[in-house]
């Protein structure tokens, strides 16, 4: 029992994530709503964004900032002291993608709304299946 | 045909022909006598360049051609030699005679969606001679499916519920069974890395590698793949297939289809296994007792038939059983008479196919019931009928006769005695349905006065001394009175000189190349 | 290797990127111009994709270093045969698709040429960006470029498509998050994301879990979306709502590419020890595959409406190449490699008659295709030399692929997939006759025979199918009957080389 609650708490982050994917997940497959729908999709993707910033960051490190620049010449570069920043980088791509994606859905949304006049799903589903 | 095509060339000539024919028909579909002019033109092209081969052949050996390459170690590519040459002859001679029959039959008939009809049929053609000509199994693949493929339009041709229905059985049978001969080919090629026909066979190396259950199942496989053998159990879609129209039913199932499947079957037998290696694997037993069931069977089932065109097609499957059973004998005699089989039968099934043909299309009958008296109205059809039933028999002056003759001599030579007995047995059953379509036809009398269905709606006064001559009714039906009466006459010719086209001379080179001689 | 043969890599992506951009500027002014730039933009992507197929065949892989950071750190783009011959396929095909996008713009979406061409464009460049880097984060970035795209493409179909797009948005989503969250995973122990620098770090980590995770991951989020079953249910609907020109392109190379995908992280950024021997991850996909077939098979007979029958169809066909890439030996994963160049191109034929019947009958269930063989001649042909194809009838391309198939499952006694592929075809014949009777027999019961006349009605309709649609299907049609005839010339220079090492 030590042991797991050790593990939980030393690896917090992963939890964190896989909880909120979870959440997220849970919503696109079983909410009725499209738009909630969007919301659980949009969640999965912030856990993951998630996920990647945190496996950037190191104990004790700080922003990977030289401050003395390129020829101050009188700091090493220890890589150790600084947090990774690739990952924040390839997540402001990822975020850009999933705010792309959110408003792809969005505008499915309002279109959906304007031909079935509902966003619920079974409402559409209804529609779909009498025609 | 010397000059524009040299000798090396008239393989895919031969392939050729049919393709360019089938486009020349559809692009004047329009034009009645021209399409069925380029089908006519076609023919006769196809048949001089096939019969311009075989001098070629017997002198000098085999014609290679080889296209390009398909899979490692097999190339798309035709090797004519003399077996192949008997097939193809006998493909392209009888494609002239049943285009001439097809244009009196489609014609006053009425038949529609011709195009396709005659379109479909050259097509079926570059299926038969593809399967003659080609070198290895994955060629003749290829063509064996165009086959099937290109004559499911002309069975499903009268587009009824019932003719759809048998279209269906017909694609399900053979391409079911194309799905096995592809295991066959996989397997062949896995084995022994070619597929190549060799007169010694090429699966013999495997013997070692490969067990005894292994090749045997696979041979099965390739007998599967020849459903258009029509050996029983896998012979319904046969009878089924007759739905189709007349000239189908006897170029395709009594002659191009159906005999592929034999002519695959033997060379798998001879040419894949070799005559050794079958001994070997006791696998000509096998194949001896299904055909020797066949054989039995179909009898039986052709005695109950009303339906004329039913009825031979039982025979076919009966006639085919025994081609397969020659084979199965491994004795050279036998395996000449199942190749002059082919051929001869070919002649002699296109006849009796033919006649019925015309007589549902003349008289408008198709039941043998009611053939009461048509001896005398139809007496030329019926005559040739005659020559045809009797050919099926085996009896001399015609054609059946040779081929049964080296047929009993090779069951003789390889001393199996229970499968000379059965063939006997199965020629005396074959006068035994004949019977009643003769009696009725010669001996029975037509009903006072009957309204003809033909195209015509009249009485007409049968039975008396001066009965209604309807064969030269209509100048239209000498299409089809011309043809029958080619074949019947050639039944009787190939028995007199068997080496007409030299088939005889062909089927000699084609045994001494399997056996070392007769 | 001169930097100009390296700068022809990075127009095939730039060209269509850059079009995108101009395109729905034209098309403000002149709509005209939308189609033209168009396909001027792909066929430079066609050209420069066969002059570096060209390049690869006879001097080796080749690399394209963007901004000219080298890697570990800078992203390259990385050709070798592999997806050398796949780029070429997705070039292909597109550019036979924009030619066919035409009618079906003018007539179904007017007005939005500009919106149409500049989505399809970005469609092209997400494909082809997925196919040529190098790069596991930057594969992600063009697997939702070709993704968004393709969303909203579909969404432009008819009534239902909007539903249809929505529900593939969520779960292509999905795919594509798990994806990236399995490259994570690979990033957190090696720190690289350069798929050859990840093949030369993975090795000694093999035994970790977190490979293990990632790798799961990575295949879950891809196979979502290629549509492997049982992660096919978007894919129907999708494909069936959208418009013709759209299905006609998406549906054969979407899937298409996205098996790419996992043929390169199966084999390249991890090995075959790894994915073949250690964890058998393989051996799991080629059972997929063959549950793929059988499925998509048997719904495919169930299907009243052809484009539906031809989706599932797709199901079954993504089986046969991830049956092939799962057994695993060098001759499967030849014809699994080649079935994708195959598989594409008998799609695209076939969603092109759906096309054409679309145009002429305003519908593409089955019962549409009534006398097509009459009415539409030129659509029949095309219809037929597809459906072969697709049953596998030589001399046409699928039959080759099949060949090799057959033969590596035998190789290996893989029985199952050998079985399901032999039933497949039966399926496949019983799928097509339906139509082809439908197409083929109208005169019905036997009782009307109205004679010659019935013969001839072809002829003037001929023209009605304007050009821009049957110039690229018989061009697809002559392709199909090529890549059989000259399969060993295909084989022999390119595919062979595609198949990874170490098989």
């Amino acid at each position: 029992m030590g042991d797991l609650a050790k593990e939980f708490v030393t690896t917090y982050n992963y939890w964190v994530y896989i909880i909120l994917m979870m959440i997220g997940l849970y919503a696109v497959m079983v909410k009725n709503n499209l738009v909630k729908k969007i919301i659980g999709m949009n969640i999965v993707q912030t856990a993951i964004i998630l996920f990647f910033i945190s496996i950037g960051a190191k104990r004790g490190a700080t922003i990977p900032i030289i401050a003395h620049g390129h020829n101050g010449g009188e700091h090493a570069v220890h890589a150790a002291d600084y947090i990774n920043p690739l990952p924040h980088v390839l997540m402001l791509t990822a975020i850009v993608v999933a705010v792309a994606t959110l408003g792809v859905a969005l505008s499915l949304a309002i279109k959906i709304y304007q031909e079935y006049g509902t966003l619920e799903e079974d409402d559409i589903r209804t529609q779909t299946r009498e025609e | 045909m010397t000059g524009m095509f040299g000798i090396e060339y008239r393989p895919l000539s031969a392939v050729l022909l049919p393709i360019i024919v089938a486009f020349l028909i559809l692009l004047s579909n329009k034009r009645p006598n021209l399409r069925e002019s380029w089908t006519l033109l076609g023919s006769v092209l196809l048949f001089l360049t096939v019969s311009s081969m075989s001098p070629i052949v017997l002198a000098e050996g085999p014609i290679q051609w080889t296209w390009f390459n398909l899979l490692p170690n097999i190339d798309f590519a035709f090797n004519v030699d003399a077996f192949g040459l008997v097939f193809a002859t006998t493909s392209s001679s009888l494609w002239i005679l049943v285009s001439l029959y097809s244009i009196g039959y489609m014609r006053s008939l009425k038949e529609h969606a011709q195009t396709r009809y005659y379109f479909c049929f050259a097509l079926a053609l570059l299926g038969a001679i593809g399967i003659a000509l080609s070198s290895n199994l994955v060629t003749m693949f290829v063509f064996y499916e165009i086959l099937t493929l290109s004559t499911y339009p002309l069975v499903a041709h009268e587009e009824s519920p019932e003719a759809i229905s048998a279209g269906h059985k017909y694609l399900a049978y053979l391409l079911g069974g194309g799905v096995f001969f592809l295991i066959g080919i996989l397997m062949t090629y896995l084995l022994v890395g070619t597929t190549d026909f060799n007169a010694h066979g090429i699966l013999s190396p495997a013997l070692g590698p490969a067990s005894k259950l292994t090749l045997q199942v696979v041979f099965f496989c390739f007998l599967l793949g020849f459903a258009k053998a029509a050996w029983m159990p896998v012979h319904s879609w046969l009878p089924s297939a007759m739905i189709a129209p007349t000239p189908v039913s006897a170029l395709l199932h009594a002659v191009a289809v159906v005999k592929a499947g034999v002519f695959g079957v033997i060379r798998i037998v001879c040419y894949i296994y070799g005559i050794d290696l079958m001994q070997e694997l006791g696998l000509g037993l096998a194949l001896a007792s299904i055909a020797a069931f066949t054989i039995v069977v179909a009898n039986l089932y052709a005695i109950g038939q009303d339906n004329l065109k039913r009825m031979l097609a039982y025979s076919t499957i009966n006639q085919l059983s025994f081609i397969l059973i020659a084979v199965a004998l491994l004795s050279p005699m036998a395996v000449a008479g199942a190749m002059l089989h082919i051929t001869f039968h070919g002649f002699m099934k296109i006849t009796l196919f033919l006649c019925a043909g015309a007589i549902t299309a003349i008289s408008g009958k198709k039941a043998i019931s009611e053939f009461k008296g048509l001896g005398r109205a139809m007496p030329i059809t019926m005559t040739a009928f005659l020559i045809g039933a009797f050919g099926m028999f085996g009896a001399p002056p015609l054609a059946g006769f040779i081929s049964k003759w080296h047929v009993v001599l090779g069951a003789v030579q390889s001393g199996q005695l229970v499968f000379l007995t059965i063939i006997l047995i199965g020629s005396i059953l074959d006068v035994v349905y004949f019977c009643p379509v003769i009696i009725n036809t010669f001996f029975g009398k037509m009903p006072e006065t009957e309204t003809l269905k033909g195209d015509l709606e009249e009485k007409v006064e049968v039975y008396s001394e001066k009965v209604e001559r309807l064969e030269t009714k209509r100048p239209i039906y000498y299409f089809m009175i011309i043809p029958l009466a080619i074949t019947a006459v050639f039944s009787i010719i190939f028995c007199i000189l068997p080496n007409t086209f030299s088939i005889y001379d062909l089927v000699q080179m084609a045994v001494k190349d399997i056996f070392g001689g007769m | 290797m001169n930097p100009g043969q390296n700068d022809i890599i990075i127009l095939m992506v730039v060209a269509p990127l850059f079009a995108s951009i101009i395109v729905p500027i034209v098309g403000w002014r002149a709509k005209k111009l939308c189609y033209s730039l168009t396909i001027l933009a792909v066929l430079i992507s066609l050209f420069s994709s066969l002059i570096t197929a060209k390049t690869v065949m006879n001097h080796g892989p080749v690399q394209y270093y963007l901004g000219g950071w080298k890697p570990p750190w800078g992203i390259e783009f990385y050709i070798d045969h592999l997806n050398a011959f796949i780029a070429v396929v997705v070039t292909f095909i597109s550019f036979l698709g924009v030619i066919f996008s035409k009618t079906n713009v003018e007539n179904d979406l007017p007005n939005k040429e500009g919106a149409f061409y500049s989505l399809f464009l970005l469609l092209i460049t997400g494909l082809l960006g997925i196919v040529l880097t190098g790069d596991m984060f930057n594969l992600f970035v063009f697997l939702e470029v070709a993704s968004l795209s393709s969303y909203a493409l579909i969404a432009m179909g008819e009534k239902g498509a909007m539903y249809a797009s929505f529900r593939y948005l969520l779960i292509g989503t999905v795919g594509a998050s798990w994806y990236m969250l399995g490259v994570g995973y690979l990033y957190i122990v090696t720190g690289s994301l350069n798929m050859a620098n990840l093949s030369e770090l993975l090795p000694a980590l093999y035994q970790s879990k977190t490979i293990l995770v990632g790798f799961a991951f990575i295949l879950f989020g891809v196979g979502i979306k290629m549509a492997l079953f049982p992660l096919h249910a978007w894919l129907p609907d999708a494909y069936t709502y959208a418009p013709s020109a759209v299905s006609a392109m998406v549906a054969p190379l979407m899937t298409k590419v996205m098996i790419y995908v996992v043929i390169r992280v199966i084999f390249t950024v991890f090995q075959p020890e790894f994915t073949v021997d250690m964890i058998q991850a393989t051996s799991i996909l080629s059972w997929f595959g063959v549950l793929a077939i059988l499925f998509g098979g048997i719904m495919a007979l169930s299907q009243t409406d052809f484009k539906r029958m031809l989706c599932y169809i797709i199901v079954g066909e993504i089986g046969y190449i991830v049956g092939g890439v799962g057994i695993a030996n060098a001759t499967a994963l030849k014809g699994a490699i080649f079935h994708i160049l195959n598989d594409a191109l008998m799609m695209v034929c076939l969603f092109f008659v759906a096309g054409m019947v679309m145009y002429r009958k305003k519908g593409h269930r089955i019962s549409d295709f009534k006398g097509i063989f009459r009415e539409m001649p030129f659509a029949a042909i095309i219809f037929t030399v597809g459906a072969l194809a697709v049953i596998g009838v030589p001399p046409t391309g699928g039959f080759f692929s099949k060949w090799y198939l057959l033969l590596g499952g035998i190789e290996a006694k893989h029985w199952g997939f050998v079985v399901a592929l032999l039933i497949s075809t039966l399926i496949n014949v019983a799928l097509f006759a339906r139509v082809f009777d439908k197409g083929l027999y109208v005169h019905g019961h036997g009782s009307d025979h109205s004679s010659e006349s019935t013969d001839h009605s072809s002829g003037t309709l001929v023209q009605k199918t304007p050009l821009s649609m049957w110039i690229p299907a018989v061009i697809v049609i002559l392709a199909i009957l090529l890549a059989g005839i000259f399969n060993q010339a295909i084989l022999k220079n390119i595919v062979q080389f595609a198949v990874p090492s170490g098989l």
